[in-house]
């Protein structure tokens, strides 16, 4: 391995970068009422918390940004945070005993341990990809990789179902890519919708919801004796009332800002309608306050961030460089657009933020991490 | 390159980013439906939970008196109310609720079940009002509630009347929704309540509300200045209630009227109700909604012979001295019974057939009249007509029509009417319109409309006050001024000569009338009367009509309505400040008129006992008490400083007793009496020590 010329990549610096503004805006228009009224807080209390986080975030993006990514094509750099990671994620299902997603640290706030596997599994998968290229296929190595991974999922997917599936995306696209064969991508897909089917019947919360997106809301599932098995499940929990009202108030809100929006600040809904409006509904908020036209630039955003990280795929200099970026590229855009799916009612309420937008140190933190691994692979490709 | 790419891999990798793209744009193509194809529905739906239209509630009026005193005002306040049917737990809640709002929890709990019974039946409503009128502690209580419990807390208004019971039936009352239910806020409660204007809140989804700005504004209630005088009017009161009292009557009724502008000074009717009460008790429920003065017409009785006279006199066919027979007690009538008079009488002149109120008199006059003229003539009193008074449910009194239309109508004047409608039988007239009926005499000839309100003025949005132009009609002329004047010199002699005297005003000239009409009820006389007593004064110039009504008394005329009469004048000549045109014979000299003159009256030196203590307004008023009627004078030290008290009586050789400092203020004995032997004065200065 030679060294190579850094050469940092401005265009996606500067990509990341003004969402990240953008997003530390967003936050304080969405938070300040919730802040005042519901914390009884500073109005910018969340949006100085979040700065905080995007400082530290840089700073490590920074430290990624100029140490040499193929240090971590190291199985001690592999493993040890992967280690770290699952520890985390058991401790997490005793430390938080109802929702099993936080850990409450005194004075700092909450850290959520799911944030941490998504760099993390990132750059094993990169590293399992570009270690085991010609052996992928093998069976000695891709089932120990299954459970390395499956693990996590499930892991993840116990708390908080819309990471697990978010940790997924990187997982399928990397092996999609590197080539696995279709018996066991197949399977793997087969594994993952049963596995998905038996999570959301696992909480009452996540049944309604995904029976409200297609149609089978409360009212009907309680009317009609052909779901009457839906309702016993159903039954056993208050969270199931009113399940469509995050989607519908979230569709008002986007619906009502229009072409241009109504103004930074602006918004109406944040004023307790929107529930999380701040953090896995900030899209809301973005859509009545920016309308279509700042919808379409911040999905603009992202795609080009997506398509700076794709093309790294081929000017990589080496396998590692290349999954790692495929693999950073995936999470985010996956969370992206998967976010923003949910909020336009696309697709199934799940707690999923905006990445770089959503008010939430750790998710901010991770997601600038993932971002300092592609720029560190940016600059040092060719090209 | 040392480690080709795969070409497999990198077409996978194409694939990949395709799948986002299209992703992206479902995206977009949902932002489009949303937001442009859909965008204005989306508006509605987030103006229809956002934006709530509120009520500026208006103030209700104030009803002022005379002197700008308050009768009515109101005041903002709020109330406690909450939907049944979303309580829970009844007992939780008002175990909660009902201390806070110092009710007893037993109440509320089993207030707020029968609803919820009621709901169960399908006949309830989701509404009960806890409690009205929160004070500013209990409203602080309940802020800590608000979380716990979903109750309202609405804006609302009471009405208090800061004068109590004075001039309740002029004012009236309200009820708990504030709407006028007697009394002028009931006949002018539109104006007096305004119309609440808009107001657009934005509302977060916990009901705080975040921007607001007004899309009407509210029209604030009139106020009205009324033409009641405070003092009359508690003096109306006062001497009607001893009068109905004394005269052994179950109601009774005084109006108090300007003769020259029909302003109603006074209206008062026995028995009165609390305005304040919003359920009446009881014993007031009847007297709330019966104002006697405007809604309850009776036979005038004698009253009534005033009209019959005037008409005489006026028509030029008889003169005051006209002589008419009176049939010795008994007019012999065809047919029908005769016309009896209380007292027998010969030979009468008109003006003695009003001041002995001879009812063949009167039937003489009007039998020589006709019927069209007496019909005539009592419309130009307003008889039989409403008078337009700004009170709920006038009365326009009873009077037949004169001119039959058929053999088969009933409600017109028998060929006989005229006879009796002539001192007062056959017809009606409430207290107002008797009032407007001798105004016409007292002012000259001119019919007024009696009216309540003197001024009208809206608060607007800016804080000034908008003046409303009070609509009167204006006064018509009936009569020639010299029948008025006329009568006026009859009337008064009724006063002094006749049926009128307990009615008699010391120091004042004043005319009148009196009349009693027995009461036929059930088939049979009841030996109750109608008694009443209408006059002017003073009588050159009348500044105030009066008429006083005494139902179901078993005495008769003045008797029963005089000494109100006297006494509900004299208080109102006294507080337009009518100076007085008689000398008062019947009062008894006052000491300080003795005062003014220094020369002592010599026939009453020697009968005098001495008293040697004496009170100071007894040695004030009687210096001629004193024992030795040569001693020195006392000086007037009032107003004057110490040091000048001092330096006078020290330069006339009196003792001086100071008490305090200052200026001196009073003294004892009073400055001019002559001071006894020995005797010191007390001086007392403004500061007390």
């Amino acid at each position: 391995m030679t060294s190579t010329r850094i050469r940092t990549d401005w265009k996606l610096f500067t990509a990341a970068m003004l969402i990240l503004a953008f997003g530390l805006v967003m936050v304080y228009s969405a938070s300040s009422v919730t802040a005042e009224v519901l914390y009884k807080k500073q109005m910018w209390e969340f949006a100085a918390r979040q700065l905080g986080a995007a400082l530290l975030g840089i700073t490590i993006m920074m430290m990624l940004k100029r140490m040499d990514y193929r240090k971590l094509e190291h199985p001690l750099w592999v493993f040890i945070p992967l280690s770290i990671t699952i520890m985390l994620l058991i401790g997490v299902i005793l430390a938080d005993p109802r929702a099993h997603r936080w850990y409450r640290i005194p004075g700092l706030g909450q850290f959520q341990p799911s944030e941490i596997a998504k760099p993390v599994l990132v750059i094993f998968l990169a590293w399992f990809v570009a270690q085991r290229k010609e052996v992928i296929n093998s069976r000695y190595t891709i089932v120990p990789t299954a459970i390395v991974v499956g693990g996590l999922t499930l892991l993840i997917g116990f708390g908080d179902l819309g990471t697990a599936a978010i940790i997924l995306a990187p997982a399928i696209t990397v092996f999609f890519v590197a080539g696995i064969q279709q018996r066991y991508f197949v399977l793997t897909l087969v594994l993952v919708a049963v596995l998905g089917v038996g999570f959301i019947f696992q909480k009452p919360y996540r049944l309604i919801r995904v029976t409200s997106f297609f149609g089978l809301t409360e009212e009907v599932i309680n009317k009609d004796p052909k779901y009457h098995w839906l309702a016993a499940r159903l039954a056993s929990s208050k969270a199931t009332r009113d399940a469509d009202h995050q989607p519908r108030q979230a569709k008002i809100a986007v619906g009502s800002g229009g072409v241009t929006g109504l103004g930074l600040g602006q918004s109406n809904q944040k004023l307790g309608f929107l529930p999380e409006a701040h953090t896995d509904f900030i899209f809301g908020v973005v859509g009545e306050e920016t309308g279509f036209i700042g919808c379409v630039l911040l999905l603009t955003g992202y795609l080009f961030v997506f398509w700076r990280g794709l093309r790294l795929f081929w000017l990589a200099q080496e396998p590692f460089g290349r999954y790692l970026a495929l693999g950073c590229v995936a999470v985010l855009t996956a969370q992206a657009l998967f976010n923003m799916s949910v909020v336009l009612d696309m697709a199934p309420t799940k707690g999923i933020p905006l990445p770089l937008i959503s008010y939430g140190g750790s998710a901010l933190i991770c997601t600038l991490t993932t971002i300092g691994l592609l720029m560190s692979v940016s600059d040092r490709a060719s090209g | 390159m040392e480690n080709p790419i795969d070409q497999k891999a990198a077409r996978r990798a194409i694939l990949v980013g395709r799948i986002a793209f299209v992703w992206a744009l479902m995206i977009v193509a949902r932002l489009i439906y949303l937001q442009v194809v859909k965008h204005e529905d989306y508006v509605k739906a987030a103006a229809s939970q956002q934006l709530h239209t509120l009520e500026i509630p208006a103030v209700r009026g104030e009803l002022l008196a005379r002197d700008q005193s308050p009768l009515a005002i109101s005041i903002r306040t709020e109330s406690v109310a909450v939907n049944p049917m979303r309580v829970k737990d009844p007992d939780f809640f008002a175990s909660v609720m009902a201390p806070a709002l110092g009710l007893k929890p037993e109440d509320v709990a089993r207030e707020i079940r029968q609803r919820q019974d009621r709901g169960k039946k399908g006949s309830g409503r989701g509404f009960l009002m806890i409690k009205r009128h929160i004070t500013a502690e209990e409203r602080d209580r309940l802020n800590f509630l608000r979380r716990t419990f979903q109750f309202e807390i609405l804006d609302d208004a009471r009405r208090e009347y800061p004068n109590g019971l004075t001039a309740a039936h002029v004012v009236g009352s309200i009820d708990a929704e504030g709407n006028g239910n007697a009394g002028l806020e009931q006949k002018i409660n539109e104006d007096l309540r305004g119309k609440p204007g808009k107001m657009m809140v934005l509302q977060g989804s916990r009901q705080d509300n975040y921007v607001s700005w007004v899309t009407q504004d509210s029209l604030q209630g009139v106020n009205l200045t009324l033409s009641i005088d405070r003092v009359i009017q508690h003096d109306a009161e006062k001497f009607l209630e001893e009068g109905v009292k004394a005269s052994g009557a179950e109601k009774g009724t005084v109006v108090v009227m300007d003769p020259q502008t029909g302003e109603i000074l006074a209206m008062t009717n026995y028995p009165t109700f609390d305005p304040r009460h919003e359920t009446p008790t009881p014993g007031e429920a009847a007297a709330r909604h019966s104002n006697i003065a405007v809604q309850i017409p009776c036979e005038p009785g004698s009253v009534m012979k005033m009209i019959t006279v005037t008409m005489g006199i006026d028509t030029g066919r008889f003169t005051p001295e006209t002589q008419i027979f009176c049939e010795n007690g008994a007019f012999p009538r065809p047919n029908r019974k005769p016309i009896h008079d209380v007292h027998r009488y010969g030979t009468l002149d008109v003006a003695g057939v009003l001041i002995k109120s001879s009812n063949i008199g009167v039937a003489k006059i009007s039998l020589a009249s006709g019927p069209k003229s007496l019909y005539e003539y009592l419309k130009k009193f307003g008889i039989g007509d409403k008078t337009g008074i700004e009170l709920p449910a006038e009365s326009r009194g009873i009077l037949r029509k004169q001119e039959c239309t058929s053999n088969a109508d009933t409600n017109c004047w028998t060929p006989t009417s005229h006879e009796y409608i002539a001192f007062g039988h056959e017809v009606g007239a409430t207290a107002v319109q008797l009032a407007r009926a001798v105004s016409v005499i007292a002012n000259g000839g001119l019919l007024v409309q009696p009216h309540l309100v003197i001024g009208k003025s809206r608060p607007r949005p800016d804080g000034r006050m908008e003046k409303i132009p009070v609509e009167i009609k204006p006064p018509q002329r009936v009569l020639r001024p010299e029948t008025c004047f006329t009568i006026r010199r009859i009337m008064e002699r009724v006063i002094l000569e006749g049926t009128g005297k307990p009615a008699a005003i010391p120091g004042y000239s004043a005319g009148g009338k009196t009349g009693s009409a027995e009461i036929f009820e059930n088939g049979a006389w009841q030996n109750r009367h109608n008694s009443s007593f209408i006059g002017f004064a003073p009588v050159t110039n009348p500044r105030v009509v009066v008429v006083v009504t005494m139902n179901r008394t078993p005495k008769l005329g003045a008797i029963a309505a005089g000494p109100a009469f006297k006494k509900v004048a004299e208080t109102a000549l006294r507080v337009l400040q009518v100076p007085k045109d008689q000398p008062e014979t019947d009062v008894t000299p006052k000491g300080p008129r003795m005062l003014e003159s220094n020369e002592l009256p010599e026939n009453r030196r020697a009968e005098k006992k001495p008293e040697p203590e004496k009170k100071q307004e007894e040695v004030a008023a009687e210096p001629e008490a004193s024992p030795n009627l040569v001693g020195p004078r006392v000086p007037d030290f009032r107003g004057k400083t110490m040091v000048a008290v001092l330096r006078e009586s020290a330069e006339l050789g009196l003792q001086v007793e100071t008490i305090g400092r200052g200026q001196a203020r009073q003294q004892r004995p009073a400055p001019g009496t002559i001071l006894p032997a020995g005797a010191r004065i007390q001086v007392q200065f403004s500061v007390t020590q």
